[in-house]
């Protein structure tokens, strides 16, 4: 079967070109999407409508074909050796394709096409991480429904029924509102990470810290390393440094810019050049869980100023780009967790990592390790890096921690010379009565969370002044950096060691891409304490950031409702103009966004909830639809009855037809087959046989006196009512039985 | 999908044909959904389950949707009254069912057909009537298979198939039936020449028997113009006559006789042969007596002039080749039964014995069927020619050639 007609040939290149450009749009962007569909559309077109009027075995085209294949098997090898294996696949897909195209005699060769154009779709899925992304696939869903119904009927045409538009449409309209409603529903399982290795366009190495890593390899394994430099810290605190953003080797780069990276950071003002505001996707996560990626960590406070002691890297080889950075502690593993970073934005040379990383996969050579575990790339990551880390979770009642290990280190315990006697008072007065110091440490966080605003005003407003006293006695208000030094030093006046850390607060999980997006917004600051016993415990001391959830959202509703409550609560802190173009375009998003959550948290809190109504009514409605072929006509006849001794009794029509007509429908309840044009005589000659007595002459003679007749008969009506209740009396089973016998 | 096939190939043709009828789009599309699904989860893409929800939806909307369609379908199924094998009929299905229903097609596998008779609608509400042209190539008495209701909504991706039992009521398709042409003359009991059939005369040796319907070739003479009048329609007197011709015709129904495949055996042929043989006999005023032995006698009497065959051309129709008795026996029973049958038909396969020679008054048609022509029918064979022995006239019967205007 050559694909003959019209709709085929159109729908068939729409399909096609909607796959591709998809495909073009994942991998180079909007523009090539569009001229890619420009291009692909008339194509297609072209080929199929020239195929179609030509022979499989005289076709010019045959050889065009051939030779199209052997040109993408030509490339192929070439192709994995410029870039990499699933380009070079999918440019040979693409190759394969027009082989095809050239060569479609027949509808197998057009479902071929087809799954050569799912397959683009799902490459596309693979790399995409926009959720316009889901345009694509609704635009592939409609007009693959609608080539699907094509194809099929095309064997079947019939030129006098023909599919009608608004039947494609419904046909479209069932698959998108399915495939919405699976993907909604559809539990979201933790990733496999089976094999996998992320691909990046970026490859880092140096021969400086190659060669130091070489010299020192000889001193241990990471840990011992790490273990010599936090030797080294316990010896001295080291002296306060004048405040700066950056540390000495970032200092001729360019790149993100929230000064909490760097090496010393001042917490009044660590935004010097004002990227964090902004609401920039500066890095993409994919993780089963939200997680905080830590950049630097703090143990010195000045009172303004934030510094890391460990300020000495170890230099590390990389494996073909895989490292061991410490051994898992047995019966952990089940703890061992996998996430991907890919950045979109250039960034500054910290690898943001989530505590405790356990092995890192990164493109290059050689990393730089510190005493707080905290890595180094060795320059500036730039744009589509992608790195994998596994890390360690460490979770006792219910709270994340960091790290198990502890190593007394001064910085933990140190307090600013000129500390405001307020706040270790304050600190005794919210951990009155507490004796534990993990009770302590939540106390503190759950005070401050609920006791004061976050406000990235108090950047601007709090220069020059002590910054914790003010934030703690006086505005209340204030940003991250300003929570997170007050109860760092809060848990020191109660001798609990802290530290702050800076990084990422990874918790927002783009639910049509699964990517959790980290905006420039989510550079962060929190703290960490160490609770003797346990290890150091994550504190989120900013009511404005969730702390890290340790549940899997696994529901995409509940991923939705997140998101959008994310994105509202991102805007109002950003107060951008709502009179700009973008603005109206991003609320007319949100609206969309607001209705689906508002399907979506509904059929949740269904699903959830209300299960087991929904289970007792299935059962429900299954008995009675089971039942519903025994029940319907002795109900329908009850209510026959009913209406017969209504109508007789309001009504002031003869009594003789209102009977006859319940009888009728009573009969025909029953399945008694009466034709049209029956005459009264014949139909109620047929009624003794189902074995009422009666006469049937008398009967008709009553008719058609009180129809055409000047006299009344009570007993005519007399015997009408008794045929009639005899009717009913013998009950639905009965009459059903003696009509069917009277039918055979 | 198509898997090419070759000498070259490391599959054997079976291996082959049995990976191309396993390998469907429905198959296909599944293993694409759980690869994408496995992707999905592996690498926890989010987008990819998006393309896994659509395939898994194309996939559930296929088996859902053509079930629904075809729920509480009813179908009443009518032929023609009267169906003779190599006739093409109509057969009308009247589909009724609620709402509307879209893609149903019926597929009837009628088993006297040529193949199964089908109808597609895209789009039909309530009710709705198909009509489907078959071709008759059997005759016989026939249980309807039931019918089949598949749909395929909304993509053609998986079909769901319905069936409808039939009440069993039997249908009957009557032999196929062909123009011989004239029948040779007989010769009669008083006359030793060759002539003409004559025809009733009313002061022959006749006797009034009754009235019968007019057929086209009755004289005008013997229309009934007082019975025509009351009964509004013309009717003509049927005499009795004793020295009218009379056919007697023996039919061979031993599996032995039946060689060929098929429709195209000598026992189908013969058949045929035998209802044509005696409907142009009675066309032409004979009486004919049917007998035939498979396993039951048939003995049946078909007086002339009689318009409705029915009766005999059913029974026909019933008949099998599981007898016992040939062409030959039965006849050299039956002649002395029926001493003023004066036109015998037999049938033999081209090596069976002769009946040995009859009277002088009694024409003997001998249908020689060509066996070797059924067992091997594209072996070209030349065209039969009748022949003359006597009183008897053998007609070469064989499967490539037309029965149409054998006796011309």
């Amino acid at each position: 079967m050559k694909p003959g007609s019209n709709p085929v040939v159109v729908w068939y290149s729409l399909v096609s070109s909607v796959a591709a450009s998809a495909l073009l749009y994942a991998h180079l962007g909007l523009l090539a999407a569009g001229i890619g569909l420009l291009v692909t559309l008339p194509v297609c077109l072209w080929v199929l409508l020239r195929v179609r009027h030509t022979d499989e075995a005289s076709s010019p085209f045959r050889k065009y074909s051939e030779q199209t294949a052997v040109v993408g098997l030509a490339l192929f090898l070439p192709l994995i050796l410029v870039t990499n294996l699933l380009t070079a696949l999918l440019i040979f897909l693409g190759f394969g394709f027009v082989s095809l195209l050239l060569q479609t005699h027949d509808d197998r060769r057009l479902y071929l096409g087809l799954g050569v154009g799912f397959t683009a779709l799902m490459a596309g899925a693979v790399v995409a991480k926009s959720g316009y992304y889901l345009v694509f696939l609704i635009a592939y869903a409609v007009s693959v429904s609608i080539t699907l119904g094509h194809i099929h009927l095309e064997p079947l045409r019939n030129p006098a029924h023909p599919w009608r538009q608004r039947d494609q449409l419904r046909s479209a309209v069932w698959l998108v509102a399915s495939a919405v409603l699976i993907y909604l529903i559809l539990p979201r399982f933790p990733a496999g990470n089976l094999g996998s290795r992320p691909g990046s366009d970026h490859f880092y190495q140096s021969q400086a810290w190659e060669q130091e890593a070489r010299q020192t390899r000889a001193t241990g394994d990471p840990e011992e390393r790490i273990q010599s430099m936090l030797d080294t810290l316990s010896e001295h605190l080291p002296e306060s440094r004048e405040p700066s953003s950056r540390s000495d080797s970032d200092a001729n780069q360019t790149g993100y810019g929230y000064g909490g990276f760097g090496e010393t950071f001042d917490v009044q003002n660590p935004d010097t050049q004002g990227d964090r505001f902004n609401n920039t996707i500066v890095a993409r996560m994919r993780a089963d869980r939200p997680l905080y990626l830590r950049a630097r960590i703090f143990d010195v406070f000045d009172g303004i100023s934030w510094h890391s002691s460990a300020t000495t890297l170890s230099k590390l080889e990389l494996d073909r780009g895989e490292i061991s950075l410490m051994q898992t502690p047995p019966g952990l593993d089940p703890f061992i967790e996998t996430y991907e970073v890919i950045l979109e934005q250039d960034l500054v040379n910290n690898i943001m990592a989530a505590a405790v990383p356990v092995k890192l996969r990164f493109p290059g050579t050689v990393i730089g390790i510190d005493a707080f575990h905290q890595l180094q790339a060795p320059g500036l990551l730039r744009k589509d890096t992608a790195y994998v880390v596994e890390f360690l979770r460490l979770q006792l009642k219910e709270r994340s921690f960091a790290e198990r290990s502890y190593y007394e280190v001064p910085g933990y315990r140190q307090l600013p010379g000129d500390l405001d006697t307020r706040i270790p008072e304050l600190a005794r007065q919210i951990t009155q009565g507490l004796d534990s110091p993990f009770d302590r440490a939540l106390a503190l966080e759950g005070y401050l969370r609920s006791h004061y605003a976050y406000d990235f005003e108090s950047v601007f407003l709090s220069q020059h002044q002590t910054p914790l006293s003010r934030f703690l006695f006086e505005t209340k208000r204030g940003h991250c950096e300003y929570f997170a030094s007050a109860l760092a030093i809060m848990l020191r006046t109660l001798d609990i060691p802290s530290r702050l850390v800076t990084g990422f607060s990874a918790t927002d999980l783009n639910p049509l891409t699964g990517y959790y997006e980290i905006h420039a917004l989510d550079g962060h600051a929190w703290v960490e304490a160490y609770i003797e016993g346990m290890g150091w415990l994550e504190l989120e001391p900013t009511a404005y950031y969730d702390v890290p959830s340790q549940e899997r959202q696994t529901l995409s509703a509940e991923q939705i409702n997140r998101y959008v409550e994310r994105q509202l609560r991102l805007d109002e802190t950003l107060d951008s103009n709502h009179l700009s173009p973008d603005a109206i375009i991003g609320s007319l998003w949100q609206i969309l966004y607001l209705s689906t959550v508002w399907v979506a948290a509904h059929l949740k809190l269904m699903f959830l909830y209300a299960w087991p109504w929904l289970a007792g009514l299935s059962v429900i409605a299954l008995i009675a639809g089971l039942s519903w072929p025994w029940l319907a006509p002795r109900w329908r006849a009850r209510r026959i009855r009913d209406e017969v001794y209504r109508r007789i009794r309001d009504a002031d029509c003869p009594e003789v037809n209102e009977y006859f007509a319940g009888i009728d429908r009573l009969l025909r309840n029953a399945g008694m087959e009466i034709s049209k044009g029956t005459t009264i005589e014949s139909y109620l000659q047929r009624i003794p046989d189902l074995g009422f007595s009666l006469d049937p002459g008398e009967l008709v003679s009553t008719f058609n006196t009180q129809n055409y007749g000047t006299t009344d008969s009570d007993q005519g009506v007399e015997n009408y009512r008794r045929l009639f209740d005899a009717v009913y009396a013998l009950g639905y089973g009965e009459l059903s039985n003696r009509t069917r016998s009277q039918r055979v | 999908m198509k898997i090419q096939s070759g000498s070259s190939s490391i599959f054997s043709p079976q291996t082959l044909d049995s990976l191309q009828r396993w390998i469907n789009l429905h198959r296909v599309l599944w293993v694409l959904t759980l690869a994408c699904f496995f992707v999905a989860w592996n690498r926890g893409l989010a987008l990819l389950y998006g393309v896994f929800s659509l395939s898994l939806a194309l996939l559930l909307i296929s088996q859902v949707m053509p079930r629904w369609q075809l729920r509480g379908i009813q179908v009443e199924r009518r032929f023609p009254p009267i169906m003779s094998a190599g006739e093409e009929i109509e057969v009308v299905y009247r589909l009724s069912g609620s709402g509307h229903r879209y893609h149903t097609r019926i597929i009837d596998d009628i088993p006297f057909a040529d193949g199964p008779a089908s109808g597609f609608l895209p789009v039909w509400e309530t009710s709705h009537e198909i009509t489907s042209r078959v071709c008759c190539e059997h005759r016989g008495l026939f249980t309807l298979d039931p019918l089949r209701l598949t749909s395929a909504y909304p993509f053609g991706i998986l079909s769901h198939e319905r069936c409808l039992s039939s009440p069993g009521e039997p249908v009957r398709v009557l032999p196929r039936l062909y123009e011989l042409g004239e029948l040779p003359t007989p010769q009669h009991a008083n006359q030793n020449s060759e002539g003409d059939l004559p025809i009733a005369q009313r002061d022959g040796q006749e006797q009034f028997l009754s009235i019968r319907e007019y057929v086209h070739g009755d004289s005008l003479r013997h229309i009934h113009w007082r019975a025509s009048a009351r009964l509004q329609r013309l009717v003509v007197k049927e005499y009795e006559r004793d020295d009218r011709p009379m056919l007697l015709l023996a039919l061979d129904c031993r599996a032995a006789f039946n060689k060929g495949e098929g429709n195209r055996t000598t026992f189908e042929f013969a058949i045929s042969l035998a209802a044509s043989v005696i409907r142009q006999a009675t066309r032409e005023g004979m009486s004919s007596v049917l007998i035939a032995e498979h396993g039951k006698r048939l003995e049946t009497a078909i007086p002339a002039y009689q318009s409705d065959l029915y009766e005999v051309l059913a029974q026909l129709a019933e008949l099998q080749d599981s007898g016992n008795l040939s062409s030959r026996e039965l006849i050299e029973e039956a002649i002395h039964r029926y001493p003023q049958a004066n036109l015998v038909v037999g049938f033999r396969l081209r090596d069976d014995p002769l009946i040995p020679a009859f009277p002088p008054h009694v024409t003997h048609i001998d249908f020689e069927m060509d066996d070797e022509s059924f067992h091997f029918p594209l072996r070209h064979t030349k065209a039969p020619r009748m022949n003359r022995f006597g009183n008897r006239l053998s007609y070469p019967v064989s499967s490539g050639h037309s029965m149409e205007g054998l006796l011309q």
